[in-house]
């Protein structure tokens, strides 16, 4: 008897399904949990060992699977390569360091309840979906999953106004940059012949790249990704919905979210090409989301927007492989690109979760709250510090080495000028990023300092992102070597 | 019948009607509509390209149809979570005009 479902595809979709269903498990262990999330503080330690061993478990089936290279699983709508298995890996581990989060900080607010660990999930196996799709369909419904749930976190508070107004924002805009994206795959599935798997776009280019439904149909994708990432112009709503969302949520969605698009992105240009006028545009976006990200996070005072701010930046360098990769030099420097976001992710990360330690009953948000910070919790500033200085690319931490990839690819692909506003505009960017290390060790402490009530979940999660800053800063070469080959599996070379 | 030029110029016309919606009305319960009418637009050309590539594609038959299928099932989940958050919106304020939402800048 011939098998539905062929072993090798159970494989590929092992990882997101374990995802799912720790997110419907973490639901109905919650149901009857409201009334306890009321009565004070309460940890509720059980919905974050779940979630843990969850994640802990996509994570083995992640890294363990997959040795071979399948491209064509479930009808062509998604593969398992090395590539996907990467990047749904950064996902899952940002889901573990959150989840431990979420626990200490959610009960400090008050709003501990199951419905923000099954969200969290629900988004993760989404974005792992998302890194292995290779269809229009697959990637369409699995991107607007994890919008979904991304928005309901981002308004999970709603006894907060910034938070629904946030909420309300992120919506209107993140389903508007749907339909450009859905218009998009409208237009490539047109004039592709029929498919919608992203091998026969890839096949089918070269014949009609010079279609103008072709090209217009990559734009309107690469214009739906921009808002997703939050590339200019298409960035408006990323430092209103960062500082009404709860900070653990933010941290999640400025890390998973990335990661899980930029993969797509990735996996999509390297189908479809696109040529010199769609890489002069995306350099063109990629130097005024470098300049004006950091000038932005200059005067911020408010310390989520001022790294909501940072995070836009962040995506401009990000966009520099992809600009390499589409003139022809090939997508060899999309191992930097990946290097970058598992650096970013820890960092990022550790900076939220330093904010999240401080909140009690709301979020401390202004920088003048971490001050006198290192006499009272010296560990919590040496983490927050660590993540600065890699944000800011100083030597020594992962940023460093990530930055250092992009700038030196940049420059042997010819691209001297990206390379130097790259540099330039971090140069910028220490100013802002050494405002809360100045704070920390150099102010007395204005009011009284609050931590949350139960922080060894996210003084775990601390540990384990400041010790990744500094694993990848010192010795990056496992890494870099893996993302490289992770980037061969995706070219089939 | 159509030709799918007169198609796309209708699907064309739709999604802009549906642009002009979602950047220029105030009412979010009409900013709702234009959402949806963004995305059934694209639903069109979906239907007109499935329909023009028909059963010789080489990928399965009417998937232009199928993916139809799956928008219209996203496009009700994007619904629901818009019309839920409008409905904390209006319980808050007492006001689903998107101008008096925003208060947040800089």
């Amino acid at each position: 008897m011939e098998l539905l479902i062929s072993p090798t595809e159970i494989e590929a979709i092992l990882p997101a399904g374990i995802l799912f269903l720790t997110g419907l498990v973490l639901l109905l262990v919650d149901l009857g949990g409201k009334e306890r999330a009321d009565s004070g503080m309460n940890p509720k330690n059980h919905l974050v060992f779940i979630g843990c061993a969850g994640s802990v478990l996509a994570l083995m089936a992640l890294v363990t699977g997959g040795g071979s290279v399948v491209t064509s699983l479930y009808a062509g709508a998604m593969s398992d390569d090395a590539f996907g298995r990467f990047a749904g890996a950064l996902v899952t581990l940002a889901l573990l360091l959150t989840t431990l989060g979420a626990g200490g900080y959610l009960s400090s607010i008050g709003q501990n309840r199951g419905e923000f660990y099954s969200l969290l999930f629900f988004g993760a196996g989404a974005m792992v979906l998302l890194c292995q799709a290779t269809n229009l369909v697959s990637i369409f419904v699995a991107i607007e999953t994890l919008s979904l749930s991304v928005f309901v976190l981002a308004g999970y508070t709603t006894d907060r106004r910034p938070s629904s107004e946030g909420a309300f924002k992120y919506f209107v805009l993140g389903a508007f940059s749907s339909g450009f994206l859905l218009l998009g795959m409208a237009f490539l599935y047109g004039v592709s012949g029929g498919s919608l798997a992203l091998s026969d776009i890839a096949a089918n280019g070269p014949q009609v790249a010079d279609d103008i439904l072709f090209a217009v149909g990559v734009l309107l994708m690469v214009i739906g990704f921009a808002f997703k990432v939050g590339a200019v112009p298409f960035h408006s709503w990323i430092p209103d919905v960062y500082q009404g969302a709860p900070v653990i949520a933010v941290g999640w969605m400025a890390v998973a979210v990335k990661v899980a698009s930029f993969a797509a992105l990735l996996r999509l240009l390297v189908a479809a090409g696109g040529g010199e006028t769609l890489s002069r545009l995306i350099a063109a976006i990629a130097v005024v989301t470098m300049l004006l990200g950091n000038l932005a996070a200059l005067n911020q005072t408010n310390i989520k927007r001022m790294l909501a701010y940072s995070g836009i930046a962040h995506t401009g360098y990000l966009l520099i492989p992809l600009v390499l990769g589409l003139t022809g030099t090939g997508f060899e420097s999309g191992s930097s690109m990946l290097f970058y976001l598992a650096a970013y992710s820890v960092t990022t990360f550790a900076a939220f979760a330093v904010i999240a330690t401080l909140s009690r009953g709301q979020d401390r948000e202004s920088i003048d709250d971490l001050n006198g910070l290192a006499s009272k919790h010296p560990m919590i500033a040496v983490v927050m510090t660590l993540a600065m200085l890699s944000l800011a690319g100083i030597p020594l931490t992962a940023g460093f080495v990530g930055k250092l990839m992009i700038f030196r690819d940049a420059v042997e692909g010819g691209y001297i000028y990206l390379a130097l506003i790259g540099i330039i505009s971090s140069v910028i960017s220490v100013y802002y990023y050494l405002r809360p290390v100045v704070a920390m060790y150099f102010r007395e402490a204005t009011g009284d300092q609050h931590e949350v009530e139960h922080p060894w979940g996210l003084h775990l999660a601390l540990a384990l992102a400041g010790g990744a800053i500094l694993l990848l800063g010192i010795d990056p070469q496992a890494l870099v070597e893996f993302s490289v080959e992770s980037m061969r599996s995706l070219l089939g070379g | 019948m159509f030709s799918i030029t007169t198609i796309l110029y209708l699907t064309a016309s739709l999604f802009c009607i549906g642009i002009y919606g979602v950047l220029a009305r105030r009412n979010i319960i009409v900013v709702l509509m234009s959402l949806e009418l963004m995305l059934n637009a694209v639903n069109l050309a979906l239907v007109a390209f499935g329909r023009v590539h028909g059963t010789a594609s080489f990928a399965g038959e009417h998937s232009g149809q199928i993916f139809t299928l799956m928008v219209l099932a996203v496009a009700a989940a994007e619904a629901a979570i818009g019309l839920s958050l409008l409905l904390v919106i209006w319980r808050r304020w007492h006001s689903i005009d998107v101008r008096k939402l925003s208060r947040m800048s800089g």
